[in-house]
Formats: C-alpha cells, structure tokens, sequence
C-alpha cells in the first residue's frame, strides 16, 4: 500500500461514487452504497496493514492510515451505510442530489481522518461542512444559515490554530508541531482555538446552537450528522491535545490531581453541557428537537473523557463515541421511520406505533438502552469508564453533573417511548404498516455492535488500548470480559449469564398460566364505563417538573445569541438613519464635521 | 469443581429465595403496624403471602398486548438480579463480579421494563403514574448520587465487597459519615416510595398509577417484585451505613459468623424499614412538584455537606479507611 492506493479508495472513490450517483435518479442511494460498501471492505482487509506517507508537493503533506483512522473510520463508515441503506426506502426529493452529497460529506470525513497535516485537514474539512451545510438547505434555509454561522466560526478557530502553529514552525505536518519551536503560552492559544473550533462540531455549550435546527432536516442525514460527522470533532479533540500537543504540554499548564489545567475547564464544560443537554432534552415535544438536545447532552460525556485525559477517561470517551454514533443514529433512523409512516413528528400526536411496528419499537427500545446506559448494552459500560475516571480522581463537581444527567435519560427516554410507541392507539393510526425491509435491515445493523460489546467488551477495548497506546498514552485495564478501574470493575460474562437464568426464572412463573389478550381500550376507569375513551397522557409529558424548572428555563443560551445579534442589527438600523436623502442634512453634517476637526485641531496645537 | 458450583448456585437461590419471602413479610408486618398506629386492627401478618398466592393462582389473566408481558418479566428478573449484586448479611453473591455503579444501573432494569409494561396499556392513568415514578426517581437519585460520591470517594472505593471490608476494618459509614447517612435515609423514604412520596401509585388520585392494568399473575408477579425492591433498597443502606450487618469475621468463625451476621442483617433491615413505615404511617402525601423541589432543596444540602465532610477528611486530612 502507497499513499496513492490510500488516496484512490479513501478519498477517490467515494468522489467518483458521488458523481454516478447524481445520475442515478432513484437508484442513487443504491449506487452510493455500493460505493461506500467498497470502501468499507478495504477497511476490514487493510486493519493491521497500517502506514504513513508523506508527500512533497511544495508543501508536505502527510497521510496517515493508523488503528486511530481506522476505529473512526468503521464508525463513519457503519453509520453512513445504514443511513443511505435507510434512503433507499425513503423517497427522499431529488434522491440523485442527496446522495452525492452524503457521500462528498463521508469523502471529506475520510480525508481529515486520513490527513496529519494542516492544509488537507482544513481542505476535507471545509468539504465536509459544506457538504452538511448544503443537505441542511435542502429542507431549510433558516436551519442552514444557523449551522452555516457556526460553521464559519468554527472554521476560524480551526484556521487561527493552525496560523499560530504555522507562524512558528513553518511546516503543516502535526508531528513538526512537537519540535519545540512554539512557546507554552501560545500553545495555550492552539489548543483552546483547535477545541473550541472542534467542539462546534460536537456541540459543546455554548456552541450548541445550530445543533437542535440542523438536526431537525432530513433523518437519513441527521443520522448521519449526528451519529458520524459528530465524531470528526471527537478526533479532532482527541488529536489535537493528545498527539499534536501531547501529555507532556498539557501537563506543563499546571496538573490537578494529574489532571491538566488545562483540560479541566473543558471537562467542566463537557459534565455541563451533559447535565443542560439533558434537562432541555426532557421539555422537547418535538421529536427530532429531543433527540438533538440529547445527542448534545451525550457529546458532553464525550468531552468529559477528552477534557480528564487519563487512560480510563480517554477509553470511556472513544467508547462512548463509539456507542453513541450507533444508538443515536438508531435513534434517529426510527424516528425517521415513524415520520415517515405517520408523517407527524410531534410526540404527543403518536402512540401506540410499538403495536403495529413491532420491529422499529424493538430496536428503539434497544437504542434506549444504550442511551440510558442500561448494561444490557454496551452504552453502560463507556458510562461505567467515564463515572470511574472521575470519581477515582475525586472530581465532586463533574460526577455528580454527569450522574443525574443519566437519570435525566430515563425521563425523555421515557418521553420517546410511551408518547411514540406505547399508550393509546389513535384512530387514524390503525392502518399504519411496519417500516420498509431496508429500514428496518438499517436499524438491526446499527443495534449488533450495542449487543455484542456488551457481551464480549474486550474485543472493542482491544482497538481503544490499541488507540490509546499508538498515541503514546498508558494502557487501559481490561480483559475479554472483564474491564476495571482503581477502584473498581466489573463482570460481564457474569452478569449476561446471572441475567439469563433469572430470566429464566421469572419466565417460567409467567408462563404457568395463559393470559388472554383484551381490546386495548377495555381499561379500567373506576366504575364510569365511557363508550369510547381515546386518552393518551403524552401531552406535556413532564408538565410538573417544566413548571419546578420555569424560572431557570428562562435563560436561554440561544436566545442570547439573538439578542447580541438583534443588538448590532438595530444599531446598523439607527446608523442607516443618518442617510436622509435630503442635501440640507449632508450639507449640516459636513459643517458640523468641520467644526468638531477644527475644535480637536485648535486642541491638539 | 461443578459441586462446588452447585454448591454456590444452591446457596444465591437460598438467599434469593429468603429475600422474597422477608420482603413478603415485611410488606404484612408495615400493613399491621400502620393499622396499629392508626388505631384499626389491619390484616394478619401473612396476608400478603395468601394474595400472592391467590393472583398467581387465578385461572382469567388478562393483557393488552405483547409489550404487557415486559412488565411482570423484567420486573422480577431485574430485581432479583439486583438482590444478587447486593452483600446480604455479609454473604457475596456476585458482589465481587460488579460494582455499585453496575447495580445502580441493574436497579433501573426492573424499573424500566414495569415502565413499559405499565406504557402499554391505553390508560391514562398508568402514564401519568409513569411520568411521576420517573420524576420522583429524579429527586431523589440527586441526594442519593451525592450521598454514593461521598462513601466512593472516602472509603475510595466503588466495589462494595471492598465496602464492607473497609467498615468491618476502619469504621461503619453511620460513624464516619453521620450527614451522610441522614440524606440517605431521606432519600430512601423517595425510593421506596412511601409516605409523604409515595405519589407515583397515589391510590386515591390515579388508581394505583402503573399498576391500575395489572391483575392475575401480572399483579402477583409484581407484588413479587416489590418485596424483592423492599429488601433491596433497605439491605443497600444497610451495606452502605451498617456495615451490612456484618459483626463477626467469617475469616475467623466460619459458618457461625454467616448465621449471624444474617440475622443482625435481618435485624437492621428491619428497623430501616420500620423507621419508612413509621413515617409513612402518619404522613399525607405531596404532590409530585413538591416532592421535586423537597429533594433538590434539603436532603440535596445535607448530601452536599456530607459530600464536603469526606471531601475534607479524605483530601485535606488524609484520612485512609
């Protein structure tokens, strides 16, 4: 393998497949996973065949395929072939132009995965936000112009950490970045621009803004948004501190506990947004809204690992990421296949879909566990790894944000489940039919790695110590089934086979007697016997706590981006006044121009 | 090898067996004493032992659907599993293969999958019971975490085998963490759900809440599970605060120290659940906003000073239990 052969499938491939699929009408989806299946294959031929390459085009440039690449590589590369697989049924407009799209996004994914040095990393960058940014239009402009202003914003943050790095060392490659050439003060400017330019991807607080808009498009993509290109803010983190600036200068900010200095303050960000994410999460009626505060919220556990950096917290954050990239995209992808059966989106407009789609409210329901941490999926255990990184550094103020924030879960867990799947079945909803073979293909995909390690959680620890050490940090500990802390750890052999028998046991007094099955409206309504009650309580589901919550729901970080931004655009209105149209008025203001230069001239001599 | 397997397996059903069977009487002992103490004659001490003998016996079972069955399933299951992560009476089941944070979560199986059961069901009545279980559960896990973080972070450990031995050697939570242990106790009342919180099965209100579906095997089934919840949430304060009723050594005495670290087990449980019982006896009940506002406002700060107390004994004393 070259650089040249790692250009081609990479990044090449999925270029060529997005121009066929433009002309593919409404068999672009198809030919765009074929295309993304490809690539997927050489992924699991080349694991272990790694290398790096640089190339001198004038610059150096570098190229880089490691077990980092590859582990968010078979993310992205899961997540987007779920996701075009989930477009084939879904008669999306203009189909051709969506897949191209989606795939320039995942050619751009690959590219800063692939790319150790600057100038590619910037160029697939811009690629993939673009791309993002012209899906998003696809369904609204005032979404696109919301995540087109953090873009740009995040993009200048990137652009001015790479400046100063430049300025000092002249040379684009992340390792000459480590010469010692730059002072530790401006590395102090690096990260924070490099972090903060990455967390607008991930959607850390306050940068979260565009994150419940752009999610709100359509959910083939969001899916992919939010379960794949999120990520790329996590590896941007991760290399940012860990591999281009390394232990050794976070460290020399100062250490807590072992803890940079420096990265504390972004774990305290991360356990806050974690806990703000999750308690907006539970007041959201819409859907899609939900799913994209909660997806915020889960970003923030992320950042949490990232911001402690010791070897279990890093292996919790890239683990998490790992699990939140498929139970959210899972999440997504049935909300999509609601919304596209019912065409409603407003949680409280559903319920009782779990009856007539069985198989979407399993898989739902599995990626619920895996949100809520339950160790029935894997999802618990990246929570276990986080809990444990923090509380064995006795951090008392980010555990327990973290902590309530997973019961937080339960509740709009809860939300999604019994306004959408359980409850009363409305009338108009009798006829719904399952989603389509593709979906629900789409969706087991995405639930496997959540089942299976949960089983076997050594397999994936394997890659994440792999990970870890190819970047020059501790191991973690772990075994094929086991996974421990400082203080503590846990069986899951144990507990998968402890869970099975006792299932057993409670089945086997369950099924002792037959049960026979009523209408579902046949309920019990202490005595009155109304003729037809249709009640489904998922209207302002947690009515009581909104109200507990009022006086604080009132701050709204997006609300005070409007006002800033209403500030300046009633300031330029006032300013535009001074243009009257009348020659009197220009004539009076040059007299009195004149006036003030002489009086501040007569002073000044 | 495999008879000693048999041997252990024998032994986690004894125990998980004996822990229903207590929680069964536990729930007829809290009938009679509230009878007592509000001055009626109440039910016989057995009585709950003959109902769920006679729900599980009905020949009609009624359900709504397949998603009902999730309920009466994972409930039991669930709970039982938990009770297997739990030391009871200083005796390990599986308490060496998980930690609290793994049986914090396996507390919230059975929780769940009685959610979804209750969900199932088109009375409005269960969700609105649902959405109240879930928002009580918010209140009072925030006292309760707080309260996990300080014994985590003194005893600096998050296995509660190691717990146990940490307070048979150095000193009982109770003793070391006193503030502590009072907002565990506050916050255990929430999870129990008893009076003045037990607002999620609210008979008068909402028909029992989750449960208002529920009847034959179902119902018994889930009676089942509320007396395995019972002894669990009181033998985790035990385990927690006393040590888990652990006074003898079994590394010195053998099989006496089981028997009666048992019964001081038993005995702790007992009052735990007596001091619940007691209040709930002469209590109305809030309403759920209240409860919320209750939770994070003084057991929160009791929680957050008892937080500061082993922050400072742990951190700036030194203190290493």
């Amino acid at each position: 393998m070259d650089a040249l052969t790692l250009f081609g499938i990479f990044i090449l491939l999925p270029l060529v497949g997005a121009l066929l699929s433009y002309f593919g009408r409404k068999y672009a989806p198809i030919i765009a996973l074929i295309f993304v299946a490809i690539t997927g294959i050489f992924l699991y031929v080349w694991y272990g065949n790694f290398g790096s390459y640089t190339v001198d085009i004038g610059v150096k440039l570098n190229l880089t395929f490691d077990i980092t690449t590859w582990f968010f590589m078979l993310m992205i590369n899961t997540v987007i072939f779920s996701s075009l697989l989930f477009a084939v049924s879904a008669d999306l407009k203009n189909a051709g132009g969506f897949s191209t799209l989606m795939l320039l996004g995942f050619t751009g994914a690959n590219g800063v995965l692939l790319s150790r040095d600057f100038l590619s990393l910037y160029l697939f960058w811009e690629l993939m936000s673009w791309s993002v940014y012209v899906l998003i239009l696809r369904t609204s402009g005032e979404y696109a112009r919301r995540y087109l202003l953090f873009g740009v914003l995040s993009a200048y943050f990137i652009i001015m950490g790479i400046g100063i790095i430049y300025y000092y060392t002249g040379s684009f490659l992340y390792e000459d970045a480590l010469s010692g050439v730059i002072p530790y003060y401006a590395w102090a400017w690096i990260l924070v621009f490099l972090i903060l330019g990455f967390g607008v991807k991930m959607a850390i607080i306050p940068l979260h803004v565009w994150a419940p808009y752009a999610y709100s498009s359509e959910q083939p993509f969001v899916s992919f948004l939010s379960g794949g290109l999120s990520k790329l803010g996590t590896f941007g983190i991760y290399m940012s501190m860990y591999s281009i600036a390394g232990v050794g200068i976070l460290d020399s900010f100062g250490t807590f506990r072992g803890v940079s200095l420096l990265g504390y303050p972004f774990a305290l960000l991360g356990a806050i947004t974690a806990f703000v994410g999750t308690i907006l999460a539970i007041f959201q009626d819409d859907i899609r809204k939900l799913l994209a505060y909660s997806s915020i919220g889960q970003l923030g556990y992320v950042m949490v690992g990232l911001g402690l950096g010791t070897s279990l917290a890093l292996g919790g954050a890239l683990f998490h990421a790992f699990n939140h990239a498929f139970f959210k995209s899972l999440l997504f992808l049935g909300a999509g296949a609601v919304i596209y059966r019912t065409g409603k989106y407003k949680i409280s407009e559903m319920g009782g879909l779990g009856y007539r789609m069985p198989f979407t409210f399993l898989f739902v329901l599995f990626a619920i566990f895996g949100l809520a941490g339950i160790p029935l999926t894997s999802g618990f255990i990246s929570k276990w790894m986080l809990y444990e990184a923090a509380i064995e550094k006795k951090f008392v103020i980010i555990a327990p944000l973290m902590l309530i924030a997973s019961v937080g879960a339960f509740l709009y867990s809860y939300r999604i489940l019994y306004g959408i799947f359980l409850g009363g079945l409305k009338e108009e909803h009798k006829k719904v039919k399952e989603a389509p073979a593709p979906m629900l293909a789409a969706m087991f995909i995405l639930m496997l790695p959540l089942l299976i390690f949960s089983i076997v959680p050594g397999w994936i620890l394997g890659w994440i110590n792999d990970v870890l050490t190819n970047t020059g940090l501790k191991p973690i500990d772990y075994t094929q089934f086991t996974y421990y802390s400082s203080i503590g750890g846990a069986n899951m052999a144990t507990f998968w086979i402890a869970f099975m028998v006792l299932f057993f046991v409670a089945v086997a007094i369950f099924i002792m007697k037959r049960a026979r099955v009523v209408n579902q409206y046949d309920n019990y309504f202490a005595g009155e016997a109304p003729s037809s009650v249709a009640l489904h309580a998922a209207h302002n589901y947690y009515k009581p706590l909104k109200d507990t919550w009022a006086p604080m729901l009132k701050y709204s970080v997006d609300r005070a981006y409007e006002k800033f931004s209403k500030f300046f655009v009633d300031g330029f209105y006032e300013i535009k006044k001074i243009y009257t149209g009348n020659p009197q008025d220009y004539a009076a203001y040059l007299g009195i121009a004149f006036l003030i230069f002489l009086i501040i001239g007569w002073w000044l001599l | 090898m495999i008879v000693d397997w048999l041997i252990q397996a024998g032994l986690v059903a004894l125990y998980l067996f004996l822990a229903v069977v207590i929680g069964l009487l536990f729930m007829g002992i809290a009938r009679k004493v509230t009878a007592r103490v509000q001055n009626r004659v109440g039910p016989p001490v057995y009585q709950n032992f003959l109902d769920v003998g006679k729900l599980l016996a009905k020949k009609t079972n009624i359900k709504h659907n397949w998603i009902f069955d999730f309920a009466p399933l994972f409930a039991l299951a669930g709970v039982l599993l938990a009770l297997a992560y739990l030391p009871m009476g200083g005796y390990k089941m599986l308490s060496g293969e998980g930690d609290l944070i793994l049986l914090l979560y396996i507390m919230a199986i059975p929780a769940l999958g009685f959610a979804l059961g209750a969900g199932a069901s088109a009375n409005p009545n269960a969700g609105v019971g649902v959405m109240r279980a879930l928002m009580l559960m918010l209140s009072y896990e925030m006292p309760f975490l707080l309260v996990l973080l300080a014994l985590m972070i003194f005893y600096n450990t998050a296995s509660l085998s190691t717990l146990l031995e940490k307070q048979m050697s150095f000193a009982w939570g109770i003793v070391a963490l006193p503030i502590s242990a009072l907002a565990a106790d506050l916050a255990l009342q929430g999870m129990m759900m008893e009076k003045p919180f037990d607002i999620p099965i609210a008979p008068h209100e909402i028909a029992s809440g989750p449960l208002v579906e529920f009847g034959g095997k179902y119902l018994g089934m889930l009676m089942l599970y509320s007396a395995g919840s019972i002894v669990l949430e009181t033998t985790l304060f035990v385990d927690l605060f006393l040590g888990g009723g652990v006074v003898l050594n079994p590394a010195h005495y053998g099989i006496i120290a089981y028997v009666v670290n048992y019964l001081v087990w038993f005995v702790f449980i007992f009052i735990v659940w007596m001091i619940a019982v007691l209040i709930n006896a002469v209590f109305p009940r809030f309403r759920i906003e209240q409860a919320f506002k209750f939770y994070w406002k003084w057991p929160t700060v009791i929680a957050i000073l008892g937080l500061i107390q082993a922050y400072i004994m742990s951190v700036f004393m030194g203190v290493v239990p």
